[in-house]
């Protein structure tokens, strides 16, 4: 596609430096501002911009549901565990790790999320 | 003075995002109209607040409305003048008698609620056409204007009969393609899909 060339140079250009900013956002979130749904979003911003630079269809939808539901489980699964056991508890040195975990899962899943969500709009959903 | 130049420049944003008859500018304005909301909570401490205003108005929901615009049913018209090196947009909009046809074109899409999107290119027709993704081709050719248009669409009857009532001092001829290229064709018949329903 000549046509695009300069719009699909710049954005490839742009996609590592979104994506590293989108990552430092979520796991630096829990001392800055930020956080995983800041973080998510403009991840998800990035997908929504391939997709105006280039409309193809290359994004299984039915795979990207799995992964955000087995993300959403996890995001329910690890703080119960961690409350159910009592020697979590006693231990400062888990509380950082536990945020950065936390905040990467819902970022991801926040990313996931909104992505299908457009995705699903563009392509699937009769005008 | 920072509070109350912000404002201001809010409330013009808003307006002309409002006003603006064509839809792609409406929906830059509201992304501009949002930087600036997350540059005003910025400046009352609260970053937090800034960073998901400006990540989700400014980024997503702008790219989420011009995701809808490509699905909506633009009119796509395109005007050749094989005469000239290059065609700017000046020369549309110049006050001419062509330039006036164009806008009465364009008046005519709004009406019937499509968006319409005209391209001026120096391009020969058979370029242009071969790439078919327009609904609607004006050629100049010396005096002459020719319109090429689907034959199958009413759209095209009716602005004929618009154009060579108001315009028969331009020369205006109307040329009905019978198949052109398939996604011109698609694109053409779910607008008349949708006007008919």
């Amino acid at each position: 596609m000549s046509e695009r060339s300069i719009v699909s140079t710049i954005t490839g250009l742009l996609y590592p430096f979104v994506v590293l900013f989108g990552i430092y956002i979520i796991v630096n979130g829990h001392d800055t501002p930020g956080g995983g749904f800041q973080g998510g979003a403009i991840l998800a911003a990035m997908f929504i911009g391939r997709y105006i630079v280039d409309p193809t269809n290359d994004l299984s939808i039915e795979r990207a549901v799995l992964v955000e539901k087995a993300i959403f489980a996890a995001v329910i699964v690890i703080p119960a565990a961690l409350v159910l056991s009592l020697a979590a508890q006693q231990t400062a040195w888990l509380r950082e790790p536990y945020l950065i975990a936390m905040n990467l899962l819902i970022g991801f899943k926040v990313a996931i999320g909104l992505t299908i969500l457009v995705f699903r709009y563009a392509f699937y959903e009769d005008s | 003075m920072v509070e109350a130049t912000i404002f201001v420049s809010l409330a013009v944003l808003a307006v002309l995002a409002i006003e603006s008859r064509v839809l792609r500018l409406s929906v830059i304005y509201l992304g501009i109209f949002s930087l600036l909301i997350s540059f005003l909570y910025l400046y009352y401490n609260a970053p937090d607040v800034a960073i998901a205003e400006a990540v989700m108005a400014s980024g997503l929901t702008t790219l989420l409305f011009l995701t809808a615009l490509k699905r909506y049913r633009v009119y796509r018209i395109c005007f050749t003048n094989e005469a000239f090196e290059t065609v700017t947009d000046r020369y549309i909009v110049e006050g001419t008698r062509r330039g006036a046809l164009l806008h009465e074109v364009e008046q005519f899409c709004i009406a019937r609620e499509l968006e319409p999107q005209i391209v001026c290119t120096p391009e020969s027709l058979d370029v242009v056409s071969r790439r078919g993704r327009y609904d609607l081709i004006i050629r100049q050719e010396g005096d002459e204007l020719r319109i090429y248009g689907d034959g199958q669409n009413y759209l095209v009857d009716e602005l004929e009969v618009l154009l060579i009532l108001h315009y028969h001092d331009l020369n205006v001829r109307f040329v009905r393609t019978g198949e052109s290229t398939d996604q011109a064709d698609e694109s053409v018949e779910g607008t008349t899909g949708e006007q008919a329903s």
